[in-house]
């Protein structure tokens, strides 16, 4: 509870022009935003800029933004990001290469760790379809609670759970294949 | 389940979190657009948007319209422009009262609102014409023409005034030709002995009928003429009366 008026704090003061109160709620909300921006997209630079944007729209809209939960709150987040992701195709037509929720293999070369299991992963989560991929995301990089991404992509939480359980026992079959 | 949790410990492993130092990079670009940015004001108006900035500003100008229309409405008087208006926000009022007495006394302040209205109408046309009047007598050599004329009644005196053409007519309960002078010096503010010499003053041993102050009004100078032929037309009559009376005279002889 403490925890929930705390981010209504920070939202409301923020929007009067706060950066030190905006920077607590950059710090809240980075991890998630950029895990999910660096999944849609082809490079960390591009990952970057977009972050950035994201957070720049995030402050402009606090003004007319009411907070009634955190859920909402990511919501408010995630449609932002999901415009700026739009806009970024747009502008790029990269869509040619890549349409919207495609995964790319190729995606995480310049990352870092094993360039094996990366690969693996990468290949066990296009056997998935569009939402299960972007559930397994939202939950595993961004760590969004399973009633987040519910409000987040607008299913029921039961519905979420079931498709992220049948989507770890394909990525399980695929990976220990 | 447990292969779920190491798929799970896989899948995670292959996320990096964005590096401390790339974060506060990030952070001081997304700080420096902010700066940029024009100041959020700390008053609740920040919260107009640009979209709900139309229907504002819409609702106001009805708003202000509406009200103004309604304010400058009550002022009209029968004949004006807004009175349909004015007219209109009453029958509005009227509708919304419940309660009968209300509704009455609501109509009762209409009324006399009319009452007021016309009042008003009457005391404007009226001024008009004093200051006409007294435009053309306050210098009484303006005064070319001028003619008046008192019948007496038995119950009230009608006075023609004409005063370079211009007639008025009024009522008072002046009996004398002095009294009438007066009189018509006090309302017309012209010099006293013209009047006395131009008033025409008439004893009528009758009371005054309505048609009388017209009948003053378009006789006037001709006046006597018209007597004289009343006069003659009577005489004729009896004439023939006395033909008649002849005739059967004859007859009866015969």
């Amino acid at each position: 509870m403490e925890y929930i008026d705390e981010i209504r704090e920070l939202i409301s003061k923020s929007a009067q022009g706060n950066s030190d109160c905006f920077q607590q709620l950059y710090e809240l909300l980075i991890d998630k935003v950029f895990a999910y921006v660096r999944y849609r997209t082809n490079s960390e630079d591009d990952a970057l800029d977009i972050t950035q944007e994201v957070f720049v729209d995030i402050y402009k809209g606090l003004p007319g933004f009411t907070y009634t939960s955190k859920e909402q709150f990511y919501g408010f987040v995630f449609t932002i990001t999901k415009r700026k992701l739009a806009k970024y195709y747009a502008d790029k037509h990269t869509h040619a290469t890549k349409t919207t929720t495609e995964f790319n293999e190729d995606n995480y070369s310049d990352s870092l760790l094993n360039p094996e299991t990366e690969r693996d992963v990468a290949r066990a989560l296009t056997t998935l379809d569009e939402t299960a991929r972007e559930i397994v995301v939202l939950h595993h990089w961004s760590r969004y609670s399973f009633p987040e991404i519910a409000a987040l992509i607008q299913m029921t939480e039961s519905a979420v759970r079931v498709r992220h359980h049948r989507a770890l026992k394909l990525l399980s079959a695929s990976l220990h294949s | 389940m447990k292969e779920h949790t190491t798929t799970e410990m896989l899948l995670e492993s292959q996320h990096a979190p964005l590096a401390q130092d790339k974060k506060e990079a990030l952070w001081k670009n997304i700080e420096a657009d902010i700066a940029a940015l024009p100041v959020p004001s700390p008053y609740a108006f920040t919260m107009v948007t640009k979209k709900s900035m139309t229907s504002i500003a819409l609702a106001l100008v009805l708003m202000f319209s509406l009200g103004g229309t309604a304010y400058a409405s009550n002022d009209a008087r029968p004949g004006d422009i807004l009175f349909p208006v004015d007219q209109a926000f009453e029958e509005i009022r009227l509708a919304l009262v419940r309660n009968d007495d209300n509704r009455a006394q609501l109509q009762i302040a209409y009324a006399e609102e009319r009452l007021s209205e016309l009042r008003s109408i009457l005391a404007e046309r009226n001024n008009g014409q004093v200051a006409t009047s007294t435009n053309s007598s306050n210098a009484t050599s303006t005064v070319v023409t001028f003619e008046a004329e008192a019948d007496v009644f038995t119950n009230t005196t009608i006075v023609t005034v004409e005063i370079n053409d211009r007639k008025t007519t009024f009522e008072t309960s002046a009996k004398t030709k002095s009294a009438v002078v007066d009189e018509i010096v006090r309302r017309h503010n012209v010099d006293r002995t013209v009047v006395e010499q131009a008033l025409d003053f008439e004893i009528e041993d009758r009371a005054s009928r309505v048609s009388d102050a017209d009948d003053s009004d378009s006789r006037n100078n001709d006046d006597d003429k018209d007597k004289d032929k009343d006069e003659d037309r009577d005489s004729d009559d009896d004439n023939s009366n006395d033909n008649d009376d002849e005739d059967s005279d004859d007859k009866n002889e015969d």
